[in-house]
């Protein structure tokens, strides 16, 4: 791990940073944000300024145009994918939208390919937006409550599964509700269901099966007789009325974008950053901040398996890699993060460690060859410019070095 | 071969051409192994015990179950004195081939106490060993740190568990053994040449955790070479599924006396709030799978003259309510239900016949009546490690064996 960050118990976690802005800062930004990049992008970044450069990163995000299932098998979503990462214009919404989806984590292999498409896609749309409207979508989300299970859930067997992921994962965290609790949200949400039209799932509420008697939920009466589909987002309303919702999130963000162990002061100044404002708040307040230009911070986090792959083909030139290649076996099969595949429904770790057993980084180190390799025909790759990528490149062979394992 | 001829034979070859790493004198001086082999298989989800070692005689059973129940007629009973209990029907070869030799041990209603229904802070309760404060480090992480030997347990998969991370040294993490390593190629030789010469140079921070990592995965790739390289032509078919393959590659380590100690690997897909289904459906395929793997396990180990030296302790993070839910499935409960054997297990019902009468429920769980670790002390001994200090003395190693 990094040195503690002693600087912002000084400076004040509110405070800006104020050196200097160029290349070398800019790179910083570029990797962290997007985890692709070249050097005249971090020029460009440089000569903006910092504020400005800040702002570019955090621009409305690209959307994909939806394409329809039939165009697509598991395998060529994940292509699409990382495509998309490699040619877009916000690739920062990329990086977030992984993010979002590894916490709001569902499995294709349940949900079917197309469900977990399209939450991702909603995801990327709010990836800025506040943690309420992330929040909100994600309750009412098809691939979500087919994913764990509130489909099912019935006034006579409420289901516990969506209950008990909400706070535990995608609120509060461990430790901060009871049993008691997961069982009265799961009685609030009896009747969030989906149905099935035109070839695809819809949200749904359907009355005949929710509990219609009241609930109390962290202390709190919950009742709608007027209109009882609102008792669900009344529990959201109640689970974003809560401090502890934005320190949890917060700290997941700062372990993701900053630093592995964040000091408390960041995550509460974060938690209150995110609460009143939205998530592009929070980004805007972070790459600001001086403690992430800290030595300590850069290079302080190990890239994913995903970042690991977009980030290695843009710097060796790949723009579009062709669908008939083995891009998604690599990262299905091989680098072990299958993105529409997540090891389970808390996601992705966010330590570095767990990114680092023997098997993992053994193919990382294969993966290489695959991602430098020029195409057998069409058009060479673009320039092969590895400075964002790591610090410290000079040729292929340098991938091998710890650093190009490192945001 | 057996673990301490293994390291002296290592200590041999090296010193021949005088390079001994500090590691294998170490790991010769602190060779307190005793040749025994523990297997950990961690079923992830949260296994239904009760449609797994069945009580089938209560009528709780069936009313508690209306979709999910298995008749009667179907369940493999075992005939356990004073117990009516019989286990899934899609287990079938684990009673020909352990129960019936005397070799399973089922360990009923395991768990810890004020069970916590989180797969992931439970999983992580088994595998630190410790409920109160489930630790940076693994409950067998004190065992590798002692042999101070990465090679001393292996996990298959690509995520090292935490049951094998110690303060100093942590397990060795493989996918398969066919695929692990640098090719031939010029390419990946150039690579690996370089990554030797970046290795040695020490960094700080995060890059100085990537650096030892890669040192530690060079060093593995190395040693596992010795496996792929022999042949491997099991006599028994490993059936071509997770579990088989897993099965597969313990027993071509242990053939080529690697010297682990302890192996680890793990499957999903017992998460079953919905559509679990009876003697056939997503828990049967589960069941069956890794009935069938473990009947080719002990087969092979036969073979290899090894059966006596293995323990093989399958374990869920907790099991499901009594009563099914409205989706034919089963909601997170607590007292699981673990499978040990090998050929020195004495087998047997242990911790007793589940009583589902409500108020003998635990707010609608079975409750736990063993603690897991007094299991695992059974492990410990097993394989010559000290019980007392790997899960605390409080904890008797249950006579297994």
């Amino acid at each position: 791990m990094g040195g503690t960050l002693t600087a912002c118990g000084r400076l004040g976690a509110r405070a800006k940073y104020r050196g200097p802005f160029g290349r070398y800062e800019a790179t910083h930004l570029l990797r962290r944000a997007a985890a692709r990049g070249n050097a005249d992008e971090a020029d460009n970044l440089a000569a903006m300024g910092l504020e400005r450069a800040v702002d570019a990163v955090l621009d409305t995000p690209d959307l994909p145009t939806e394409q329809e299932p039939a165009y697509f098998d598991d395998a060529n979503y994940v292509h699409e994918w990382v495509n998309h990462w490699l040619t877009t214009q916000t690739p920062l919404a990329e990086r977030l939208t992984l993010f979002w989806h590894g916490h709001f984590a569902t499995e294709a292999s349940k949900t079917g390919a197309w469900n977990t498409y399209h939450k991702i896609n909603k995801l990327r749309e709010l990836s800025l937006s506040s943690f309420r409207d992330l929040l909100y979508m994600i309750a009412e989300d098809p691939a979500m409550l087919i994913y764990l299970d509130n489909d099912d859930s019935t006034k006579e067997h409420p289901n516990e599964n969506w209950a008990r992921e909400l706070m535990e994962l995608f609120t509060l965290g461990e430790g901060h509700y009871t049993e008691k609790d997961i069982q009265e949200i799961a009685r609030a949400f009896t009747g969030w269901r989906v149905s099935y039209e035109d070839g695809h799932h819809y949200f749904l509420f359907y009355g005949e099966v929710h509990d219609f008697e009241p609930k109390t939920i962290l202390g709190q009466r919950v009742h709608n007789t007027f209109n009882p589909l609102f008792e669900g987002y009344e529990v959201l309303d109640i689970l974003l009325a809560k401090d502890q919702t934005y320190r949890f999130i917060a700290g997941k963000l700062l372990r993701y974008f900053f630093h592995p162990e964040p000091t408390q002061e960041m995550v509460n100044v974060g938690a209150d950053v995110l609460k009143g404002g939205t998530v592009r708040d929070f980004l805007k307040w972070l790459f600001m901040h001086p403690d992430f230009y800290a030595e300590e911070t850069r290079n302080a986090l190990v890239k994913s398996p995903l970042e690991y792959a977009v980030g290695l083909l843009y710097a060796a030139g790949k723009r579009e890699v062709p669908m008939d290649s083995d891009l998604s076996y690599w990262l299905r099969a091989r680098l072990d993060q299958d993105p529409y595949n997540p090891p389970d429904v808390s996601g992705w770790p966010l330590a570095n460690t767990d990114w680092l057993p023997d098997a993992s980084l053994l193919q990382r180190l294969k993966f290489i060859d695959f991602a430098t390799q020029p195409p057998d025909s069409g058009p060479p790759p673009g320039p092969i410019d590895y400075s964002v990528f790591m610090d410290g490149a000079v040729n292929p062979l340098s991938l091998v070095a710890p650093e190009a394992q490192l945001l | 071969m057996n673990r301490r001829s293994f390291i002296k034979r290592s200590l041999f070859t090296l010193a021949a051409t005088g390079m001994v790493p500090s590691l294998f004198s170490r790991t010769a001086l602190a060779a307190g192994g005793n040749g025994k082999i523990l297997v950990l298989y961690h079923l992830f989800g949260g296994n239904d015990a009760v449609n797994t070692l069945i009580p089938y005689n209560q009528p709780e059973y069936a009313a508690y179950r209306p979709d999910i129940a298995i008749p009667a007629a179907n369940v493999l009973d075992l005939g356990a004195p004073g117990m009516t209990l019989g286990l899934h029907p899609a287990m079938q070869p684990m009673v020909d081939d352990l129960w019936n030799n005397g070799q399973l041990a089922l360990i009923s209603q395991v768990g810890y106490p004020n069970h916590n229904r989180s797969h992931f802070v439970s999983t992580a309760i088994w595998n630190t060993g410790d409920p109160e404060r489930p630790n940076k480090t693994g409950w067998l992480g004190g065992f590798i740190d002692e042999q101070n030997d990465p090679f001393c347990a292996t996990n298959f998969g690509s995520t090292l568990p935490r049951a094998l991370r110690g303060v100093h040294t942590s397990g060795l993490s493989i996918e398969s053994i066919g695929g692990f390593g640098l090719g031939s190629s010029d390419w990946e030789q150039q690579l690996q040449s370089e990554l030797q010469r970046q290795i040695q140079q020490v960094r700080s921070g995060t890059a100085e955790e990537v650096r030892r990592a890669m040192d530690h995965m060079l060093r593995s790739v190395d040693k596992v070479r010795g496996a792929q390289a022999g042949e491997f032509a099991p006599a028994t078919t490993f059936p071509n599924s997770s579990y088989g393959r897993r099965f597969r590659d313990i027993a071509r380590l242990i053939k080529y006396d690697f010297p682990s100690q302890v192996y680890y690997a793990s499957s999903g897909g017992f998460d079953t709030h919905s559509g679990q289904g009876g003697v056939q459906g997503a828990q049967a395929n589960l069941l069956a799978g890794l009935s069938e793997a473990l009947s080719a396990f002990r087969q092979e180990m036969i073979l290899q003259g090894k059966w006596n030296d293995v323990m093989v302790m399958v374990f869920s993070e907790f099991g499901r309510r009594a009563k099914q839910n409205a989706s034919a499935g089963t909601d997170h409960g607590k007292g699981g239900v673990m499978f040990v054997t090998g050929g020195a297990v004495q087998g047997g019902v242990y911790g007793g016949e589940p009583n589902l009468a409500e108020e003998a429920l635990d707010k609608g769980d079975l409750p736990v009546k063993v603690d897991f670790r007094s299991v695992y002390a059974a492990g410990a001994q097993f394989i010559g490690a000290n019980p007392a200090e790997l899960v605390g003395a409080e904890f008797t190693p249950i006579n297994l064996v």
